[in-house]
């Protein structure tokens, strides 16, 4: 629920803010739109005005700052402290390690002991095994490569 | 801290060059306001946004800056600069900016602060308040009467 919108107040609102009701405070934007809609021709004169104002503001170049500048900012900056490597850091990550063995392990054997003649179905399900173990999304993959 | 440097030196050298009209003194008030970051990181707590807190700090060296020119100005006649955008100057945009520049400059401090955070920089309403310390209806009325000002030096002199 907003408050119903005064022309006195959408001319405070046009003279502060400028002529782009998108720049209105939000509680106010949507009422303020209402009422120019309705009456445009009511505040052309102040919208004229604002737009003016806002032409002259909008052709400001950006202050960029110089090379010198930042490297002079960047030289007054501490020094980054040195982090210390944690021991946890020196432990190796063995569970992935871990996985990718007993993967390779599980199709070594898979492999080795199935059929020779092979049907569809085992090999739908080797594909899910490694694509899974990959981390694919074997129902994606099979859409995308049928595309 | 190069990070730091190259997203929020823009807008505090920005600020400043607009406040202050004068390029070597923004880069002082930006290299200052940099090293009092620099001090501050090590112990900050965030009870407001880091940009927020920068950019304050940065408006308020500019505020020190205006105050100690004004002080030793004092006794001199202040230079009465005619801004008007004459007709001619209409495709001359370098002329166009330096008398922009010069009126927002010749604003009174706080009015100048809110034109530039809000109109010339990206701040939401909400946060160039909170830069100033002031409340959001506080800003909108400074915004206006600088706006009311721009124009009456800008474009009503220019008209005349």
């Amino acid at each position: 629920m907003t408050n119903p919108m005064t022309d006195a107040r959408l001319i405070a609102l046009i003279e502060a803010w400028g002529a782009d009701a998108n720049a209105f405070p939000e509680t106010e934007r949507a009422a303020a739109k209402a009422l120019l809609v309705e009456s445009p021709d009511r505040f052309s004169a102040e919208l004229q005005a604002a737009r003016d104002v806002d032409a002259l503001l909008g052709g400001m170049p950006d202050v960029t700052p110089s090379a010198a500048l930042m490297a002079a900012l960047m030289d007054a900056a501490p020094e980054a402290r040195p982090q210390r490597r944690s021991w946890l850091s020196a432990i190796p990550r063995w569970p992935t390690v871990g996985a990718f063995a007993s993967l390779a392990i599980g199709l070594a054997i898979g492999l080795g002991t199935a059929q020779t003649g092979t049907t569809a179905t085992t090999e739908d399900a080797v594909d899910t095994l490694v694509y899974a173990a990959l981390g694919f999304d074997v129902i994606n993959y099979s859409q995308e490569t049928a595309q | 801290m190069s990070a730091l440097v190259n997203r929020y030196s823009p807008g505090v050298l920005a600020l400043a060059t607009r406040m202050l009209a004068d390029r070597a003194e923004a880069e002082d008030v930006t290299q200052e306001t940099f090293i009092r970051a620099w001090k501050a990181l090590p112990t900050w707590e965030p009870r407001a946004k880091f940009s927020t807190w920068l950019h304050r700090v940065a408006l308020n060296l500019c505020y020190d800056r205006l105050r100690k020119r004004r002080e030793s100005t004092m006794a001199e006649l202040p230079e009465q600069v005619d801004m008007g955008l004459r007709p001619d100057d209409a495709l001359d945009q370098s002329e166009r900016v330096k008398a922009v520049e010069g009126a927002i400059a010749a604003l009174p401090e706080r009015q100048a602060a809110a034109l530039t955070l809000c109109a010339l920089q990206d701040h939401s309403q909400a946060e160039a308040a909170e830069i100033m310390e002031i409340s959001v209806e506080a800003l909108e009325s400074l915004l206006a009467r600088a706006r009311r000002t721009l124009r009456s030096v800008l474009m009503e002199r220019s008209e005349a």
